[in-house]
Protein backbone atom coordinates (compact mmCIF):
# COMPACT_ATOMS: atom_id res chain seq x y z
CA UNK A 1 0.00 0.00 0.00
CA UNK A 2 1.12 3.44 -1.14
CA UNK A 3 -0.24 5.03 1.68
CA UNK A 4 -1.92 3.73 4.78
CA UNK A 5 -5.54 3.92 5.46
CA UNK A 6 -5.31 6.01 8.08
CA UNK A 7 -2.68 8.57 7.88
CA UNK A 8 -1.56 10.20 11.19
CA UNK A 9 -0.67 13.90 11.55
CA UNK A 10 0.85 15.76 14.08
CA UNK A 11 0.12 19.19 14.89
CA UNK A 12 1.48 21.78 17.31
CA UNK A 13 -0.61 24.93 18.88
CA UNK A 14 0.60 28.24 20.38
CA UNK A 15 0.65 26.94 23.91
CA UNK A 16 3.28 23.89 22.71
CA UNK A 17 0.13 21.10 22.61
CA UNK A 18 0.33 18.87 20.14
CA UNK A 19 -2.08 16.59 19.08
CA UNK A 20 -1.73 13.71 16.60
CA UNK A 21 -4.87 13.23 14.44
CA UNK A 22 -6.23 10.99 11.84
CA UNK A 23 -5.59 12.81 8.26
CA UNK A 24 -9.41 12.75 7.10
CA UNK A 25 -10.45 14.72 10.83
CA UNK A 26 -8.26 17.38 9.93
CA UNK A 27 -8.96 17.43 6.67
CA UNK A 28 -12.35 19.65 7.63
CA UNK A 29 -10.04 22.39 8.13
CA UNK A 30 -9.56 23.83 4.46
CA UNK A 31 -6.13 25.28 5.46
CA UNK A 32 -4.50 22.30 6.94
CA UNK A 33 -6.02 20.22 3.72
CA UNK A 34 -4.09 22.71 1.45
CA UNK A 35 -1.36 22.23 3.39
CA UNK A 36 -1.25 19.10 3.25
CA UNK A 37 -1.62 18.53 -0.05
CA UNK A 38 1.57 20.94 -0.73
CA UNK A 39 3.83 18.33 0.86
CA UNK A 40 4.32 15.28 -0.69
CA UNK A 41 6.96 13.49 1.07
CA UNK A 42 5.90 12.33 4.82
CA UNK A 43 6.67 14.79 7.37
CA UNK A 44 7.41 13.72 10.84
CA UNK A 45 7.49 17.74 12.15
CA UNK A 46 4.13 18.76 13.65
CA UNK A 47 2.53 21.41 11.53
CA UNK A 48 2.66 24.73 13.49
CA UNK A 49 -0.62 26.39 14.22
CA UNK A 50 0.23 29.88 15.56
CA UNK A 51 -3.23 31.40 15.71
CA UNK A 52 -5.03 28.47 18.15
CA UNK A 53 -4.47 27.04 21.41
CA UNK A 54 -4.64 23.50 22.84
CA UNK A 55 -8.23 23.52 24.52
CA UNK A 56 -9.42 25.66 21.43
CA UNK A 57 -8.53 23.05 19.51
CA UNK A 58 -9.13 20.02 21.43
CA UNK A 59 -12.83 21.54 20.80
CA UNK A 60 -12.55 21.96 17.51
CA UNK A 61 -11.08 18.47 17.17
CA UNK A 62 -14.12 16.76 18.65
CA UNK A 63 -16.01 19.30 16.00
CA UNK A 64 -14.02 17.58 13.09
CA UNK A 65 -13.72 13.96 14.71
CA UNK A 66 -17.93 14.30 15.01
CA UNK A 67 -18.48 15.47 11.08
CA UNK A 68 -15.96 12.89 9.55
CA UNK A 69 -17.04 11.76 6.21
CA UNK A 70 -19.16 14.60 5.34
CA UNK A 71 -18.68 16.42 2.40
CA UNK A 72 -17.28 19.72 2.68
CA UNK A 73 -18.67 22.67 1.28
CA UNK A 74 -16.94 23.35 -2.55
CA UNK A 75 -16.64 26.04 -4.27
CA UNK A 76 -19.53 25.66 -6.69
CA UNK A 77 -22.07 25.34 -4.50
CA UNK A 78 -20.98 28.05 -2.49
CA UNK A 79 -22.78 30.72 -3.48
CA UNK A 80 -26.38 28.97 -3.32
CA UNK A 81 -25.28 27.69 0.26
CA UNK A 82 -24.44 31.24 1.32
CA UNK A 83 -28.33 32.03 0.55
CA UNK A 84 -29.80 28.69 2.51
CA UNK A 85 -27.22 29.28 5.42
CA UNK A 86 -28.91 32.67 5.60
CA UNK A 87 -31.90 32.13 5.47
CA UNK A 88 -31.76 29.49 8.18
CA UNK A 89 -30.78 29.86 11.87
CA UNK A 90 -31.04 26.58 13.14
CA UNK A 91 -28.63 24.44 14.43
CA UNK A 92 -28.72 20.74 14.82
CA UNK A 93 -28.87 19.32 17.80
CA UNK A 94 -24.95 17.72 18.45
CA UNK A 95 -24.17 21.17 17.20
CA UNK A 96 -25.93 23.15 19.56
CA UNK A 97 -24.63 21.10 22.78
CA UNK A 98 -20.92 21.50 21.34
CA UNK A 99 -21.40 25.31 21.09
CA UNK A 100 -22.68 25.67 24.90
CA UNK A 101 -19.64 26.96 25.81
CA UNK A 102 -18.48 30.16 27.99
CA UNK A 103 -18.32 33.37 25.63
CA UNK A 104 -14.82 33.65 24.93
CA UNK A 105 -14.55 30.39 24.23
CA UNK A 106 -17.09 31.02 21.57
CA UNK A 107 -15.27 33.39 20.20
CA UNK A 108 -12.22 31.63 20.24
CA UNK A 109 -14.05 28.32 18.57
CA UNK A 110 -15.16 30.92 16.10
CA UNK A 111 -11.91 33.16 15.14
CA UNK A 112 -10.24 29.35 15.06
CA UNK A 113 -12.82 28.01 12.93
CA UNK A 114 -12.09 31.08 10.43
CA UNK A 115 -8.07 30.64 10.11
CA UNK A 116 -8.27 27.17 9.99
CA UNK A 117 -11.36 27.62 7.36
CA UNK A 118 -13.50 25.29 8.31
CA UNK A 119 -17.24 26.84 6.78
CA UNK A 120 -19.43 24.76 8.86
CA UNK A 121 -18.33 25.47 12.53
CA UNK A 122 -17.67 29.24 11.54
CA UNK A 123 -21.39 28.95 10.57
CA UNK A 124 -22.40 27.26 13.95
CA UNK A 125 -20.40 29.97 15.57
CA UNK A 126 -21.90 33.14 13.91
CA UNK A 127 -25.45 31.31 14.43
CA UNK A 128 -25.24 31.40 17.76
CA UNK A 129 -24.02 34.49 18.32
CA UNK A 130 -26.71 35.85 16.07
CA UNK A 131 -29.03 34.03 17.78
CA UNK A 132 -28.14 35.43 21.12
CA UNK A 133 -28.79 38.82 19.83
CA UNK A 134 -32.00 38.06 18.71
CA UNK A 135 -34.69 39.85 20.26
CA UNK A 136 -32.59 42.02 22.23
CA UNK A 137 -32.49 45.81 23.38
CA UNK A 138 -29.24 47.58 22.39
CA UNK A 139 -28.88 48.05 26.24
CA UNK A 140 -29.02 43.70 26.45
CA UNK A 141 -26.84 43.62 23.92
CA UNK A 142 -24.12 45.55 25.50
CA UNK A 143 -24.10 43.76 28.75
CA UNK A 144 -24.51 40.19 26.92
CA UNK A 145 -21.30 40.81 25.08
CA UNK A 146 -19.69 43.31 27.32
CA UNK A 147 -19.34 45.86 24.27
CA UNK A 148 -18.74 49.19 25.85
CA UNK A 149 -20.80 52.37 24.79
CA UNK A 150 -18.41 54.74 23.07
CA UNK A 151 -20.81 57.15 21.05
CA UNK A 152 -19.80 61.20 21.77
CA UNK A 153 -22.35 63.17 23.12
CA UNK A 154 -23.17 64.81 19.79
CA UNK A 155 -23.89 60.80 18.18
CA UNK A 156 -25.72 59.74 21.70
CA UNK A 157 -28.11 62.78 21.28
CA UNK A 158 -28.87 62.06 17.59
CA UNK A 159 -29.00 58.31 18.53
CA UNK A 160 -31.90 59.34 21.00
CA UNK A 161 -33.52 61.33 18.41
CA UNK A 162 -33.67 58.39 16.21
CA UNK A 163 -35.22 56.41 19.12
CA UNK A 164 -37.89 58.56 20.29
CA UNK A 165 -40.47 57.46 18.25
CA UNK A 166 -39.90 53.83 19.59
CA UNK A 167 -39.49 55.33 23.15
CA UNK A 168 -42.97 56.87 23.00
CA UNK A 169 -44.70 53.59 21.90
CA UNK B 1 -13.63 51.26 16.23
CA UNK B 2 -11.46 54.20 16.40
CA UNK B 3 -14.15 56.28 15.66
CA UNK B 4 -16.11 56.71 18.52
CA UNK B 5 -15.03 58.65 21.98
CA UNK B 6 -11.55 58.10 22.03
CA UNK B 7 -11.61 57.96 25.85
CA UNK B 8 -13.35 54.78 26.07
CA UNK B 9 -11.77 51.90 24.21
CA UNK B 10 -13.85 48.10 23.96
CA UNK B 11 -12.69 46.03 26.29
CA UNK B 12 -10.92 42.71 25.26
CA UNK B 13 -13.09 39.61 25.12
CA UNK B 14 -16.25 41.82 23.94
CA UNK B 15 -17.97 40.74 20.77
CA UNK B 16 -16.75 43.83 18.76
CA UNK B 17 -12.85 42.02 19.24
CA UNK B 18 -13.71 40.08 16.60
CA UNK B 19 -12.87 40.78 12.69
CA UNK B 20 -15.31 42.77 10.93
CA UNK B 21 -15.63 40.18 8.32
CA UNK B 22 -17.27 38.20 10.93
CA UNK B 23 -19.34 40.43 12.31
CA UNK B 24 -20.79 41.21 9.23
CA UNK B 25 -21.48 37.29 8.49
CA UNK B 26 -23.29 37.61 12.38
CA UNK B 27 -25.39 40.59 11.67
CA UNK B 28 -26.20 40.18 7.88
CA UNK B 29 -27.86 36.58 9.08
CA UNK B 30 -30.05 38.60 11.55
CA UNK B 31 -33.37 40.40 10.74
CA UNK B 32 -34.01 43.88 10.19
CA UNK B 33 -35.49 44.43 13.70
CA UNK B 34 -32.54 43.64 15.09
CA UNK B 35 -30.10 45.26 13.23
CA UNK B 36 -31.73 48.37 14.01
CA UNK B 37 -31.09 47.52 18.12
CA UNK B 38 -27.63 46.31 17.49
CA UNK B 39 -26.56 49.78 15.44
CA UNK B 40 -27.30 51.40 18.96
CA UNK B 41 -24.75 49.89 20.59
CA UNK B 42 -21.61 51.19 19.95
CA UNK B 43 -19.54 53.04 17.10
CA UNK B 44 -17.98 49.41 16.07
CA UNK B 45 -21.24 48.11 15.22
CA UNK B 46 -22.73 51.24 14.04
CA UNK B 47 -20.68 51.08 10.90
CA UNK B 48 -20.77 47.34 10.71
CA UNK B 49 -24.25 46.82 10.73
CA UNK B 50 -24.89 49.42 8.03
CA UNK B 51 -22.28 47.48 5.46
CA UNK B 52 -24.67 44.15 6.55
CA UNK B 53 -28.29 45.69 4.97
CA UNK B 54 -27.60 44.76 1.67
CA UNK B 55 -27.46 41.03 2.95
CA UNK B 56 -30.47 41.46 5.42
CA UNK B 57 -32.46 42.81 2.68
CA UNK B 58 -31.68 40.01 0.44
CA UNK B 59 -32.75 37.10 3.04
CA UNK B 60 -35.86 38.94 3.52
CA UNK B 61 -36.08 38.96 0.38
CA UNK B 62 -39.92 37.96 0.50
CA UNK B 63 -40.38 41.33 2.20
CA UNK B 64 -39.16 44.13 0.50
CA UNK B 65 -42.41 45.72 -1.39
CA UNK B 66 -41.47 48.73 0.39
CA UNK B 67 -37.97 49.07 -1.29
CA UNK B 68 -38.46 51.43 -4.52
CA UNK B 69 -35.87 49.38 -6.69
CA UNK B 70 -34.38 45.85 -6.60
CA UNK B 71 -32.00 44.98 -3.32
CA UNK B 72 -28.92 44.85 -5.73
CA UNK B 73 -29.79 48.78 -7.00
CA UNK B 74 -29.89 50.15 -3.76
CA UNK B 75 -26.61 52.23 -1.93
CA UNK B 76 -26.06 50.29 2.20
CA UNK B 77 -27.00 54.02 2.88
CA UNK B 78 -30.40 54.34 0.96
CA UNK B 79 -30.83 50.88 2.70
CA UNK B 80 -30.00 51.89 5.86
CA UNK B 81 -32.21 55.26 5.39
CA UNK B 82 -35.32 52.56 4.00
CA UNK B 83 -35.11 50.49 7.09
CA UNK B 84 -35.29 53.18 9.42
CA UNK B 85 -38.13 54.83 7.61
CA UNK B 86 -40.07 51.60 7.50
CA UNK B 87 -39.41 51.34 11.73
CA UNK B 88 -40.86 54.54 12.15
CA UNK B 89 -43.84 54.19 9.86
CA UNK B 90 -44.38 50.74 11.37
CA UNK B 91 -44.77 52.52 14.95
CA UNK B 92 -46.82 55.21 13.61
CA UNK B 93 -49.10 52.51 12.55
CA UNK B 94 -48.98 50.96 15.95
CA UNK B 95 -50.25 54.64 17.13
CA UNK B 96 -52.54 54.90 14.79
CA UNK B 97 -53.96 51.28 16.53
CA UNK B 98 -54.44 52.69 19.88
CA UNK B 99 -56.62 55.33 18.43
CA UNK B 100 -54.08 58.43 18.70
CA UNK B 101 -52.80 58.82 14.88
CA UNK B 102 -53.30 61.83 13.12
CA UNK B 103 -56.63 61.98 10.44
CA UNK B 104 -55.57 63.91 7.60
CA UNK B 105 -58.55 66.16 5.92
CA UNK B 106 -57.78 66.93 1.99
CA UNK B 107 -59.77 69.57 0.03
CA UNK B 108 -61.21 66.39 -2.04
CA UNK B 109 -64.40 67.06 -3.70
CA UNK B 110 -65.80 63.04 -4.23
CA UNK B 111 -63.11 61.02 -3.39
CA UNK B 112 -61.01 59.19 -7.26
CA UNK B 113 -58.87 56.87 -7.23
CA UNK B 114 -56.03 56.30 -5.53
CA UNK B 115 -52.38 54.62 -5.39
CA UNK B 116 -49.42 54.11 -3.00
CA UNK B 117 -46.01 54.56 -4.80
CA UNK B 118 -43.47 51.64 -4.68
CA UNK B 119 -41.66 51.81 -1.51
CA UNK B 120 -44.52 52.81 0.18
CA UNK B 121 -43.79 56.58 1.10
CA UNK B 122 -45.99 58.70 -1.09
CA UNK B 123 -50.01 57.95 -1.35
CA UNK B 124 -51.49 59.42 -4.53
CA UNK B 125 -55.46 60.29 -4.42
CA UNK B 126 -57.56 62.01 -7.69
CA UNK B 127 -60.52 63.89 -6.59
CA UNK B 128 -63.55 64.00 -9.15
CA UNK B 129 -62.48 67.48 -10.91
CA UNK B 130 -59.50 65.73 -12.61
CA UNK B 131 -56.42 66.93 -9.64
CA UNK B 132 -54.29 64.59 -8.68
CA UNK B 133 -52.52 64.80 -5.09
CA UNK B 134 -49.91 63.31 -3.44
CA UNK B 135 -49.46 62.90 0.34
CA UNK B 136 -46.04 62.03 1.88
CA UNK B 137 -46.53 59.45 4.89
CA UNK B 138 -43.22 59.84 6.06
CA UNK B 139 -44.09 63.56 7.01
CA UNK B 140 -44.28 64.39 10.60
CA UNK B 141 -47.64 66.36 9.39
CA UNK B 142 -49.41 64.66 6.17
CA UNK B 143 -50.55 67.43 4.37
CA UNK B 144 -51.81 66.80 0.61
CA UNK B 145 -50.13 68.85 -2.68
CA UNK B 146 -50.81 68.98 -5.89
CA UNK B 147 -49.59 66.62 -8.42
CA UNK B 148 -51.59 67.62 -11.30
CA UNK B 149 -54.07 70.57 -10.97
CA UNK B 150 -57.73 69.88 -11.49
CA UNK B 151 -59.60 70.65 -14.45
CA UNK B 152 -62.66 72.25 -15.01
CA UNK B 153 -64.69 69.08 -15.52
CA UNK B 154 -66.26 66.77 -13.41
CA UNK B 155 -64.95 63.39 -14.14
CA UNK B 156 -64.17 60.07 -12.87
CA UNK B 157 -60.22 58.97 -12.94
CA UNK B 158 -57.97 56.24 -13.20
CA UNK B 159 -54.41 55.79 -12.53
CA UNK B 160 -51.71 53.31 -13.38
CA UNK B 161 -48.05 53.31 -12.25
CA UNK B 162 -44.72 52.11 -14.33
CA UNK B 163 -41.72 52.43 -12.03
CA UNK B 164 -38.35 53.48 -13.91
CA UNK B 165 -35.57 51.13 -11.39
CA UNK B 166 -32.79 52.61 -13.45
CA UNK B 167 -33.22 56.16 -11.83
CA UNK B 168 -31.24 56.35 -7.75
CA UNK B 169 -34.48 58.30 -6.76
CA UNK B 170 -37.83 57.53 -6.94
CA UNK B 171 -38.66 58.09 -10.32
CA UNK B 172 -42.22 56.84 -12.47
CA UNK B 173 -44.18 56.98 -15.39
CA UNK B 174 -48.13 57.87 -14.21
CA UNK B 175 -50.85 57.24 -16.75
CA UNK B 176 -53.73 58.98 -16.07
CA UNK B 177 -57.61 59.01 -17.59
CA UNK B 178 -60.59 61.44 -16.71
CA UNK B 179 -64.03 60.74 -17.70
CA UNK B 180 -66.22 63.84 -18.14
CA UNK B 181 -69.88 62.47 -15.86
CA UNK B 182 -71.70 64.99 -17.01
CA UNK B 183 -71.40 66.09 -20.96
CA UNK B 184 -73.24 63.10 -22.60
CA UNK B 185 -70.95 61.09 -25.50
CA UNK B 186 -67.61 63.05 -23.55
CA UNK B 187 -64.50 61.69 -24.87
CA UNK B 188 -62.34 60.29 -22.17
CA UNK B 189 -58.95 62.59 -21.88
CA UNK B 190 -55.77 59.83 -21.58
CA UNK B 191 -52.09 61.72 -20.50
CA UNK B 192 -49.08 60.01 -19.68
CA UNK B 193 -46.34 62.19 -16.87
CA UNK B 194 -43.33 61.79 -16.02
CA UNK B 195 -43.06 61.85 -11.70
CA UNK B 196 -39.71 62.61 -9.98
CA UNK B 197 -39.16 62.77 -6.76
CA UNK B 198 -36.84 66.85 -6.20
CA UNK B 199 -36.33 69.27 -3.41
CA UNK B 200 -38.53 71.98 -3.31
CA UNK B 201 -38.30 75.32 -1.90
CA UNK B 202 -38.43 74.65 1.41
CA UNK B 203 -35.90 71.90 1.30
CA UNK B 204 -38.15 69.37 2.21
CA UNK B 205 -38.38 65.97 -0.73
CA UNK B 206 -41.72 66.73 -2.88
CA UNK B 207 -43.33 64.80 -6.20
CA UNK B 208 -43.32 67.22 -9.44
CA UNK B 209 -45.02 65.57 -12.60
CA UNK B 210 -44.71 66.76 -16.38
CA UNK B 211 -46.76 65.61 -19.33
CA UNK B 212 -45.15 63.27 -21.88
CA UNK B 213 -48.18 62.54 -23.81
CA UNK B 214 -51.77 63.33 -23.85
CA UNK B 215 -54.34 61.84 -26.12
CA UNK B 216 -58.33 61.09 -26.85
CA UNK B 217 -58.28 57.44 -27.30
CA UNK B 218 -60.12 56.20 -30.30
CA UNK B 219 -62.93 54.83 -30.77
CA UNK B 220 -64.28 56.84 -28.17
CA UNK B 221 -65.70 55.11 -25.11
CA UNK B 222 -65.62 54.78 -21.31
CA UNK B 223 -62.22 54.18 -19.61
CA UNK B 224 -62.48 51.58 -17.28
CA UNK B 225 -59.51 49.89 -16.98
CA UNK B 226 -55.86 51.26 -17.35
CA UNK B 227 -52.46 49.83 -17.34
CA UNK B 228 -49.15 51.46 -18.32
CA UNK B 229 -45.91 49.59 -18.34
CA UNK B 230 -42.80 50.84 -20.32
CA UNK B 231 -43.57 51.99 -24.08
CA UNK B 232 -47.04 50.24 -23.60
CA UNK B 233 -50.41 51.45 -22.32
CA UNK B 234 -53.39 49.08 -22.25
CA UNK B 235 -57.30 50.52 -21.59
CA UNK B 236 -60.16 48.96 -21.66
CA UNK B 237 -63.41 50.83 -22.26
CA UNK B 238 -67.24 50.70 -23.13
CA UNK B 239 -69.54 52.48 -24.84
CA UNK B 240 -73.32 51.34 -25.41
CA UNK B 241 -72.97 47.57 -26.16
CA UNK B 242 -69.61 47.79 -27.23
CA UNK B 243 -66.20 46.91 -25.31
CA UNK B 244 -62.82 46.78 -26.57
CA UNK B 245 -59.64 46.43 -24.74
CA UNK B 246 -56.50 48.52 -26.69
CA UNK B 247 -52.82 48.47 -26.50
CA UNK B 248 -51.00 51.22 -27.64
CA UNK B 249 -47.89 52.38 -27.79
CA UNK B 250 -47.60 55.81 -26.06
CA UNK B 251 -44.63 57.37 -27.67
CA UNK B 252 -45.55 57.42 -30.77
CA UNK B 253 -48.64 59.43 -30.37
CA UNK B 254 -49.19 62.28 -32.21
CA UNK B 255 -52.33 63.38 -33.16
CA UNK B 256 -55.16 60.83 -33.84
CA UNK B 257 -52.80 57.84 -35.27
CA UNK B 258 -51.01 55.71 -33.65
CA UNK B 259 -50.25 52.12 -33.66
CA UNK B 260 -51.93 50.58 -31.33
CA UNK B 261 -53.84 46.76 -31.30
CA UNK B 262 -57.12 46.20 -30.20
CA UNK B 263 -59.16 42.86 -29.00
CA UNK B 264 -62.53 43.02 -28.40
CA UNK B 265 -63.36 40.28 -25.72
CA UNK B 266 -66.21 38.33 -27.37
CA UNK B 267 -67.13 34.83 -24.66
CA UNK B 268 -68.01 35.88 -21.62
CA UNK B 269 -69.16 39.42 -22.65
CA UNK B 270 -73.26 40.46 -21.80
CA UNK B 271 -73.98 43.67 -23.36
CA UNK B 272 -75.50 46.74 -21.54
CA UNK B 273 -79.47 46.86 -22.34
CA UNK B 274 -79.57 50.17 -22.85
Amino acid sequence: MAAPATQQIKIRCNDEKEFTVDRDVLERSVLIKNMLEDVTEQQDAPIPLPNVSGPVMAKVLEYCTHHRGEPLPSADTEQSQDETRKRTTDISEWDQKFITVDQEMLFEIILAANYLDIKSLLDVGCKTVANMIKGKTPEEIRKLFNIVNDFTPEEEAQIKKENEWAEDR
Amino acid sequence: MSAGHPLIPQEENSLVSLPDELLLEILGSLSWRDVMRVRLTCTCLRKISKMAWPSVARHESRDIWWLEKPVSAHTEDELEYLYSRRQSAEIGYAMMANGTGPIVSTPMLGAGCCCVTPGGRWLLMSNNMGSLLYLDLDAPEITPNVLIPEQPIQCVSLISLDLDTSCPSLRFNLAFSLQDIVTPYAQTHISVWQVNTVIDDTGSVALRASCLTAFLPEPQGYVQSLSLLGDSLAYSHTRCEHALTAVVEWKLIEGPNYPKRIFYPSAGYSSPSW
